[in-house]
């Protein structure tokens, strides 16, 4: 039994490297297959630009437990996007590496959208863990409850 | 001296000293640009769990570790998500335990070969990364009732191949730690209790008096 289990254990790595091996080729492959430009999201499947959507909008602060954060309202840009009935659909935020959480609309309305160098396009949730704040992101996707 | 007893001060000291690396060391890390969670749980997590199990041999130890770094880490004031964090700690004792007691059969200081404790490495490595990382994807959306396995399931790729770097830290940690418990550091049992108290309370002290620092 003890020569059997140190026997498996070479066989258990190779098994695991192999997964993290495959895995790091296959998310490379996915990453470099549709990029978009930097600071260009794609909201309820229309493409906007960071600038676009600064015309359109009043920054505004919101204070979260990382400090003060200023940014576009996500509330707003989300109607604006031509969403009819808000509160009947749920939100998913995709970053390009693809992570992705989805939020309800009582999340959204407290949200903010920002965009600087070190994280790109990026959301703010202060009532959320900082697992919900979706940073390199390139699209939200709008779906029904 | 009673067993019980020197055992609990063994969670406490090497609980305290993981999570005063997770809360100290972890922020400065990532102000390097380096990826302070693989590193974490690579070297310093590896070096902790694996030495209380040479040192003590006792199962159900490294969960209790775990629950002390996650609490010391709850008070953090730097890095991202507590909670995240304190879950992923905990998760992570949980599966070197799992997996140590799997292997409970394997006397760690009777392997010879550098290969099987470099395949150790890698295997309990990335396991615990990557079983840590998924267990707060899943718990960290439940506790604020948004959770999706769609969510899960579109970064899962991501998060199997970020574990491959831990794998290879692994592979030189864990090997490194076995040849340094064969050192026979033996401390007095007049200066055990002394020793594990004030290393604990050193730990504890540094964290949350940068946490009141910080929030004041």
């Amino acid at each position: 039994m003890l020569m059997g289990k140190e026997k498996i254990v070479p066989v258990l790595a190779i098994l695991v490297l192999f997964i993290g091996i495959a895995s790091t080729i296959y998310v490379d492959a996915i990453e470099n297959d549709e990029k978009l430009p930097e600071n260009r999201l794609i909201i309820n499947e229309h493409e906007y630009s960071f600038e676009e959507l600064s015309k359109n909008f009043q920054q505004e602060t919101t204070e979260t437990d990382d400090g003060e954060k200023t940014g576009l309202p996500l509330e707003e840009i989300i109607i604006y996007s031509g969403v009819n009935c808000p509160s009947c659909n749920k939100y998913t935020f995709k970053a390009s590496d693809p992570y992705q959480q989805t939020v309800s609309w009582d999340d959204v309305k407290t949200g903010i959208l920002t965009y600087d160098k070190e994280y790109n396009l990026r959301v703010y949730f202060p009532n959320l863990a900082h697992s919900f704040w979706v940073y390199n992101l390139v699209e939200i996707e709008v779906s029904k409850i | 001296m009673n067993d019980k007893m020197k055992i609990f001060a063994g969670i406490i000291v090497f609980g305290s000293l993981w999570g005063f690396s997770e809360c100290i060391i972890g922020p400065n890390l990532a102000g390097t640009g380096l990826s302070s969670s693989m590193i974490m749980t690579g070297f310093f997590a590896m070096v902790f769990l694996t030495m209380s199990r040479l040192f003590y041999k006792k199962r159900g130890m490294q969960v209790g570790m775990g629950l002390i770094a996650g609490s010391l880490r709850y008070f953090n004031p730097f890095g991202g998500c507590q909670v995240c964090s304190a879950i992923a700690i905990a998760a992570e004792a949980l599966i070197f335990e799992l997996i140590f007691d799997y292997l409970s059969e394997l006397d760690l200081n009777q392997i010879k070969r550098f290969t099987t404790k470099a395949a150790l490495g890698v295997f309990t490595a990335y396991n615990v990364y990557v079983g840590g990382y998924i267990i707060t994807q899943i718990l960290t959306p439940i506790s604020y009732g948004s959770f999706y396995i769609e969510n899960l399931i579109s970064f899962l790729p991501t998060i199997l191949a970020k574990g491959l770097p831990v794998a290879l830290i692994g592979a030189v940690t864990i090997p490194i730690t076995i040849e340094l418990s064969r050192v026979d550091l033996k401390i007095s049992d007049k200066l055990y209790y002394p020793t594990t108290i004030g290393i604990s309370l050193v730990c504890w002290i540094s964290v949350i008096g940068t946490w009141a620092i910080f929030s004041a």
